[in-house]
């Protein structure tokens, strides 16, 4: 097949269509980088994110709003607790499931779930098991909130992303029909500029991805019936975005 | 791909004919209007057009490179490739990797490319059940219709036909809000995620540079569909291939903004191979199915080949006054809209789908808005001259009275005291065939041009006559 391919590149001249006044395919280059401008760039962005944190938390806020979302920002660790309980209450769960992410260990959050007679079921730990035997999911299935935390945060468009690793499953932000996603304010980036430049520096993308990338941006919604907006269609209805300073 | 033996001009008469589907499809105006708030709100939107066309236009020049280093990455990461020349070749490639995993449940996500190689017909006659999870795509499968538009496929049915479809054919009655449409189909697929041994996707793009197959949507099926399953199938057209991670920044900004005005699809996916060990969920084994069916030979043909560049946006379908007016059924093709009547033709072979490049006035409205700038007029016009021109090695298009008329009409043109005869015997006895002043009707074969439309009398002076007698004055 790869013969047919190159035979048909090689019809005739080159390829310049009719319509071509924007930059000549010899224009584009893809982007090779020494790992010490990677470094650089990465180091760069990550110190402007922090100047501009303030100012970046609010666009998010703003953006997470417009497409539904609920957003908390937590001056401590412990009102951010309050929160995600406050959530779990009036969703009225008796079962959620989480991730092992730092953010959600300093919050002390498996504490007043206890405390609130909510079971959390946490990837990785006793009494759910590892990997691929499976108890993870069906827990996730029974349950009414999912916890995570997340890798990077996206101002321009309120945009969360997961990258999966052991321990911290897919399926905790998509099962449970409600999301609480805790972000730490200095995971909030302007956008998808930074975001590739930051994840190729940190995690040697070429070489070794992650089995998936998670963008969630918002709650799941549809418009198939007649153009409607419905929100909460097979993903979560309803999305919680908890910024946790300090 | 097949398509129906009804003509084009039945199917599009009796669709702009039907006032209920009209109704349905001027709301895609809404999906323009968004759109274009959303270019608006970006620095510089038109930059990131002329970017997106550059990488598609380097991608595609160099698709066989690309192609085998994303075919090296994938296998790196314990994926595995399968290469298929042709929609047959793809369903068996499916269908015995399905057999031999013991599937008997798979559940897919919306993916025109899917329908292209008719992949739910084969898993019905291997007797797996296949069910469609898009929300769209599973209302057209129960009613056992295709879909209409690339990103709405159940956009020319209203509520009221889906309530009643769900009441008719899942016993779900009583259902009248979208809403509860949409809760029902949520309890009812859940169970079928739940259930399925395999997960078939198509591709928005995939990544050479790492292997990365990124998926883009709105409902959180795709999710579903490639975490729970224990094996993930993706199909792509051969076209989808992009070079680098980083390209994605560029096509995540483009991509839901033209298809429907959004910032950012609710979700997407980077999926780069099965799961990693100890992880809890995602398939334990990937597979990458990499189509051709006719994509070489849109390739081969130079003039045409910027139709590779598609990212199925659907922006086209939503601009397009004809689309607009008929819908999606009428073109009687998978790909419907001004993508579709210039794909078709390679794909579906031109003897099926002579009648779309036709069916446009040419407006440019497609252009205007493609993200990556495909001249959909020029290819229309280039289709269109091959099928008059009888290239490619089919015979001329058109009759033989029609070749006759316009060498008569060449002839006569090309010979001015001919062409100045001729005028001044058609303007002495054009009188009587006027009416009103203009020919409503012209005699034979020309009745065709004016059975829409009114065509001008001659002058009673031509303008070399009018010109002679003021020299001479």
């Amino acid at each position: 097949m790869l013969s047919k391919i190159r035979g048909a590149l090689k019809s005739g001249p080159r390829a310049r269509s009719a319509s071509h006044d924007y930059g000549a395919s010899e224009a584009y280059q893809p982007a090779p980088a020494s790992s010490t401008a990677l470094r650089q760039r990465a180091q760069q962005i990550s110190a402007l994110c922090d100047e501009r944190r303030e100012s970046l938390i609010k666009r998010f806020q703003t953006e997470l709003e417009l497409i539904g979302g609920h957003f908390y920002l937590a001056e401590s660790a412990r009102s951010a607790c309050d929160y995600v309980c406050r959530v779990a209450a009036a969703e009225n769960a008796k079962q959620a499931v989480a991730g092992r992410w730092p953010v959600i260990d300093r919050i002390g959050l498996a504490e007043a779930f206890r405390a609130l007679g909510i079971h959390l079921a946490v990837d990785g730990s006793q009494g759910v098991a590892e990997g691929g035997s499976g108890e993870f999911i069906p827990k996730a299935i029974e349950s009414v909130v999912g916890i995570t935390g997340v890798d990077y945060a996206l101002a321009d468009t309120a945009t969360l992303v997961l990258l999966a690793k052991k321990h911290q499953p897919r399926s905790a932000s998509l099962l449970p029909p409600v999301h609480i996603a805790l972000v730490e304010a200095g995971q909030i980036l302007s956008g998808l500029d930074d975001l590739f430049a930051l994840i190729r520096a940190d995690h040697k993308f070429s070489d070794e991805p992650p089995s998936a990338v998670t963008f969630i941006t918002g709650p799941s919604r549809t418009a198939d019936i007649e153009l409607t907006l419905v929100v909460g269609v097979h993903g979560p209805q309803r999305l919680h975005v908890v910024v946790v300073g300090g | 791909m097949r398509v129906p033996s009804e003509s084009f001009a039945q199917r599009s008469s009796a669709a702009a004919q039907n006032a209920s589907l009209q109704a349905r499809l001027r709301v895609l105006n809404g999906f323009i209007i968004k759109r274009n708030l959303a270019f608006a709100e970006l620095e510089d939107g038109e930059a990131l057009r002329d970017r997106a066309r550059a990488i598609k236009e380097h991608a595609i020049a160099n698709l066989d490179r690309y192609l085998l280093q994303l075919e090296e990455s994938v296998k790196r990461l314990g994926g595995a490739v399968h290469w298929a020349r042709d929609g047959e070749e793809a369903r068996e490639i499916i269908l015995r990797l399905a057999r031999e995993r013991n599937v008997r449940r798979v559940v897919k996500s919306k993916s025109m490319i899917t329908e292209e190689i008719e992949l739910n017909e084969a898993f019905e006659r291997a007797g797996i059940e296949a069910v469609e999870t898009d929300l769209g795509e599973y209302i057209v499968q129960i009613a056992g219709e295709k879909p209409s538009h690339i990103l709405a496929p159940a956009i020319h049915k209203s509520k009221g036909d889906i309530a009643e479809l769900f009441a008719d054919e899942l016993g779900i009655k009583d259902l009248k809000e979208a809403e509860e449409i949409t809760r029902a189909a949520r309890k009812q697929l859940r169970e079928n995620f739940c259930a399925a041994d395999m997960g078939v996707t198509g591709a928005n793009f995939a990544v050479a540079e790492t292997g990365t197959v990124a998926l883009v949507e709105n409902e959180g099926n795709i999710r579903l569909t490639t975490t729970l399953p224990r094996v993930h199938v993706a199909i792509m057209g051969m076209e989808k291939v992009i070079p680098s991670l980083d390209d994605l920044a560029v096509f995540l900004k483009v991509l839901a903004r033209s298809a429907s005005g959004q910032k950012m699809s609710s979700y997407v996916s980077f999926i780069s191979g099965a799961r990693r060990a100890g992880e809890a969920d995602g398939a334990q084994e990937f597979h990458l199915v990499i189509l051709d069916n006719g994509r070489t030979r849109i390739l081969e043909n130079e003039a045409n080949r910027e139709s590779l560049y598609c990212l199925r946006c659907g922006a086209c379908l939503n601009v397009c006054p004809v689309y607009q007016k008929i819908g999606g059924h009428a073109y009687g093709t998978v790909y419907s809209g001004p993508i579709g009547s210039i794909i078709t033709p390679a794909l579906a072979g031109f003897e099926q789908s002579k009648d779309l490049p036709f069916a446009s006035s040419l407006c440019g409205a497609c252009r205007e808005i493609c993200p990556v700038r495909i001249n959909i007029p020029h290819i229309l016009l280039n289709l269109r001259s091959q099928w008059m021109e009888g290239s490619a090695g089919s015979k001329s298009g058109a009759s033989f009275l029609e070749r006759a008329a316009m060498r008569l009409w060449a002839c006569v043109m090309s010979r001015p005291r001919l062409y100045n005869f001729a005028h001044k015997l058609l303007a002495a006895f054009q009188g009587p065939m006027l009416n009103d002043g203009k020919f409503d009707r012209l005699p034979f074969a020309f009745g065709g041009w004016t059975e829409k439309r009114d065509f001008p009398p001659l002058a009673k002076k031509s303008f070399h006559s009018i010109w002679k007698d003021l020299k001479d004055e």
